[in-house]
């Protein structure tokens, strides 16, 4: 396969755009902040709270990294810390919802 | 360093990088892997120790969010502003964006130091507080390594290909400190 066939040229988001993105990832941080003075649920509060931390790391690494357009050596790389972002998750899943056995 | 190819837009992005990066951006990206593992092992015994402890004490009663707060967004500007230090048509644009980029990376750093000295607890007061201190200590180096490589490429005359493969560095420095945030300062205790 030629160089170019490996390639996929990233597309360079406007102005605007990273503009929107960081409105969003303030946007998703200050509900963070919301949820923790919400009257929840232990299970539910952290199980939300999972969720927006990982829409911003998925955001980061997709708009700001431009994760998505890259080339195959990259997304292996990807898939390396896609591993280690999933152990992080299942570990805080289990937090939420282990049982202990006596 | 490669050619820099000047696009329609006649920002001067490089042509490898255009492509999807040269060997700087895909060498950037086989560190940063190693480097996540290096975070999810903390990350995951951080997991371990908290749902083993038999006590774990609620954040808020032993770390002030407002400081914590004031560095999630420094260090969420400073990816806004190394976005577009990448994105800079020019030199003189991107050496003022890096420029932003710097004080914002040495306001979190400022802000870390403040919260070290204002805590009531120390490294081996107990296990909540080791962690702590393991956790935010490991990526404050990283900001630290990230602040001295753009106080760097502001003193040489870098290209753009370069400050692409910084900015890879420094974005995944802001989405480490994620989970940082949400589970040192914001997860409830059980």
């Amino acid at each position: 396969m030629s160089d170019d066939g490996d390639a996929v040229a990233p597309r360079r988001p406007r102005g605007a755009a990273i503009a929107a993105m960081f409105v969003v990832l303030v946007a998703l941080t200050s509900l963070e902040l919301v949820v923790v003075g919400l009257d929840m649920e232990r299970a539910e509060r952290i199980t939300t709270l999972a969720g927006l931390l990982m829409a911003k790391v998925m955001l980061v690494l997709a708009f700001f990294m431009r994760a998505r357009t890259s080339r195959p050596a990259v997304r292996l790389a990807l898939a390396a810390i896609a591993l280690a972002v999933a152990a992080a998750v299942v570990l805080m899943l289990e937090m939420v919802f282990r049982v202990r056995v006596a | 360093m490669g050619q820099i190819a000047i696009d329609g837009a006649g920002d001067g992005v490089p042509d490898s990088a255009q492509r999807g990066g040269g060997i700087g951006v895909t060498g950037m990206w086989t560190f940063l892997a190693t480097d996540a593992m290096g975070f999810g092992g903390l990350f995951i015994a951080y997991g371990i120790l908290r749902v083993r402890a038999d006590v774990w004490p609620d954040p808020r009663t032993r770390l002030a969010l407002a400081p914590a707060v004031a560095m999630t967004f420094a260090l969420l500007a400073s990816s806004l502003t190394m976005t577009l230090a990448t994105r800079a048509a020019g030199l003189r644009a991107r050496r003022v964006w890096l420029l932003a980029t710097l004080a914002l990376g040495i306001a979190f750093l400022a802000g870390v130091a403040f919260e070290y000295t204002h805590l009531s607890m120390g490294l081996t007061s107990d296990l909540f507080a080791s962690t702590f201190y393991l956790l935010t200590g490991f990526h404050g180096l990283h900001v630290l390594a990230g602040v001295v490589g753009v106080a760097f490429m502001l003193r040489s005359r870098f290209g753009a290909q370069a400050v692409e493969t910084m900015g890879l560095y420094w974005h995944f420095v802001d989405a480490a400190w994620m989970p940082i945030f949400s589970l040192v300062y914001l997860w409830p205790a059980r």
